[in-house]
């Protein structure tokens, strides 16, 4: 039995690897002065959620502070954020 | 104020003190940021990275002047929407969205402008903030309501 001769090893850039691979939570945080059924509106058309869990997010916004309403790359992340202050919510994104 | 569901927007009929309440709001979202130091700028600008100061203001570098022209556009839709609607007009989807985004913004700045900050400012409000925070609000309700139709 003969064994392949070993290939040099090539060490993934793994910086590089998780930047790419990351996924990035987009956050919505409570103000006093947005409406209830205006976020409920912008989180429904934006991200296309139902009726239910739009509500059920902007009421964990209204009740804990903040909600996680989307995730995905970093690129998709910072667009989301752009749409989300565009409508006057205050939107971060976190790993 | 009349607001109904059509096809293909809405119909979007309002009294004359309205739209003249209304009218100012250009003008005033203009002096947003204008000043030394304005609550209303410091809202509108939020950090988008809470924990990475370089790369919020890469965001802010990339996007704010894109953001700057779409609240443009949205007033400028405002301002059509309140020249005919004193008779009645009919608006697209996108142009109702226009206006809740310049509504939005208008009570995002009397609000940061009047101090208020969480829940409990509100008592803390003047009546004539008060009764402005929540006409704007009336509107929003009804164009929303419209919408959700």
């Amino acid at each position: 039995m003969t064994t392949s001769p070993q290939a040099p090893v090539i060490e993934p850039d793994t910086d590089d690897a998780t930047d790419l691979d990351e996924v990035w939570k987009v956050v919505v945080w409570n103000d006093p002065v947005n409406l209830v059924s205006y976020v409920a509106l912008v989180l429904r058309t934006l991200f296309g959620h139902s009726k239910e869990k739009a509500m059920r997010l902007t009421m964990q916004v209204h009740n804990e502070g903040r909600a996680i309403v989307n995730d995905g790359p970093r690129e998709q992340a910072e667009m989301d954020c752009y749409r989300l202050h565009q409508h006057g919510l205050w939107a971060t994104m976190e790993t | 104020m009349r607001i109904d569901r059509r096809p293909d927007g809405l119909h979007v009929e309002l009294p004359d003190w309205m739209i003249a309440f209304l009218s100012d709001i250009p003008e005033l979202l203009a002096t947003v940021g204008t000043g030394d130091s304005d609550p209303a700028a410091d809202r509108l600008e939020v950090p988008v990275y809470l924990d990475d100061a370089e790369a919020n203001e890469d965001w802010w570098r990339w996007m704010g002047g894109e953001l700057a022209e779409s609240k443009a556009a949205d007033r400028s839709a405002f301002a059509e929407v309140l020249a005919s609607a004193g008779d009645g007009v009919d608006i697209s989807e996108l142009e109702a969205y226009a206006m809740l985004r310049v509504l939005t913004e208008t009570r995002l700045v009397i609000a940061a402008r009047a101090g208020l900050e969480i829940e409990a400012d509100y008592e803390t409000l003047d009546d004539h903030t008060l009764a402005v925070l929540n006409t704007l609000a009336l509107l929003q309700e009804s164009l929303i309501e419209a919408l959700s139709a």
